[in-house]
């Protein structure tokens, strides 16, 4: 398979957030930002011939402007699978993102910290909120 | 798997295992339903989850 990545969370979040940052940086600047020293390499992470280097997610989340932790998650996935990533993050904890560290204070702050069970309700609920 | 060294992101909320089993549910079914998304925090869903909780 010449594509072994195409189709990813991964691969599509990168031609997305490129595309989206095309009227402000090229992605020849966003490859330097990352620090890729080829500017192709973007092509390759896209294209979903290559996976994320895991030493480079600070960096390109930073040049891609989204949560590091987002596409930490992403990439381990792509990385070492499905599988080995959920162990990984059973091991080491799931990162969090920016926003669910959000959430969490939010779920905190209106619950007067009664840590709230999920009940049956709240999934309900949950899903017309956060459902698409 | 390349043998890269990375280190996880964590938050001030403190390590997910310092997370109740209610927070890390919450925060796991938000993931599930919303496909991975990263919802962000707008007005209208915090009130519609200020509702929720408030209805006890």
């Amino acid at each position: 398979m010449t594509n072994p990545f195409q189709n990813t969370a991964t691969a599509r979040l990168i031609a997305d957030r490129v595309r989206d940052l095309s009227h402000r940086k090229t992605q020849a600047e966003i490859a330097s930002e990352a620090g890729f020293a080829n500017a192709n390499m973007l092509s390759m992470l896209k294209s979903g011939k290559n996976k994320v280097p895991l030493d480079r997610v600070p960096s390109l989340a930073k040049a891609l402007e989204v949560d590091p932790a987002y596409l930490m998650r992403l990439a381990l996935d792509q990385a070492v699978g499905a599988t080995a990533a959920k162990a990984i993050t059973e091991i080491f904890g799931t990162p969090a993102t920016e926003n669910e560290r959000g959430w969490l204070a939010e779920l905190r702050d209106v619950s007067d910290n009664s840590d709230p069970r999920l009940t049956a309700r709240s999934r309900t609920a949950l899903r017309a909120i956060f459902g698409k | 798997m390349d043998d890269t060294v990375f280190t996880i992101p964590t938050s001030p909320a403190g390590p997910w295992d310092q997370l109740t089993a209610n927070e890390q549910a919450w925060i796991e079914f938000i993931r599930v339903i919303s496909c991975g998304s990263d919802p962000k925090i707008t007005p209208k869903r915090v009130r519609a989850l200020t509702a929720l909780l408030d209805a006890g």
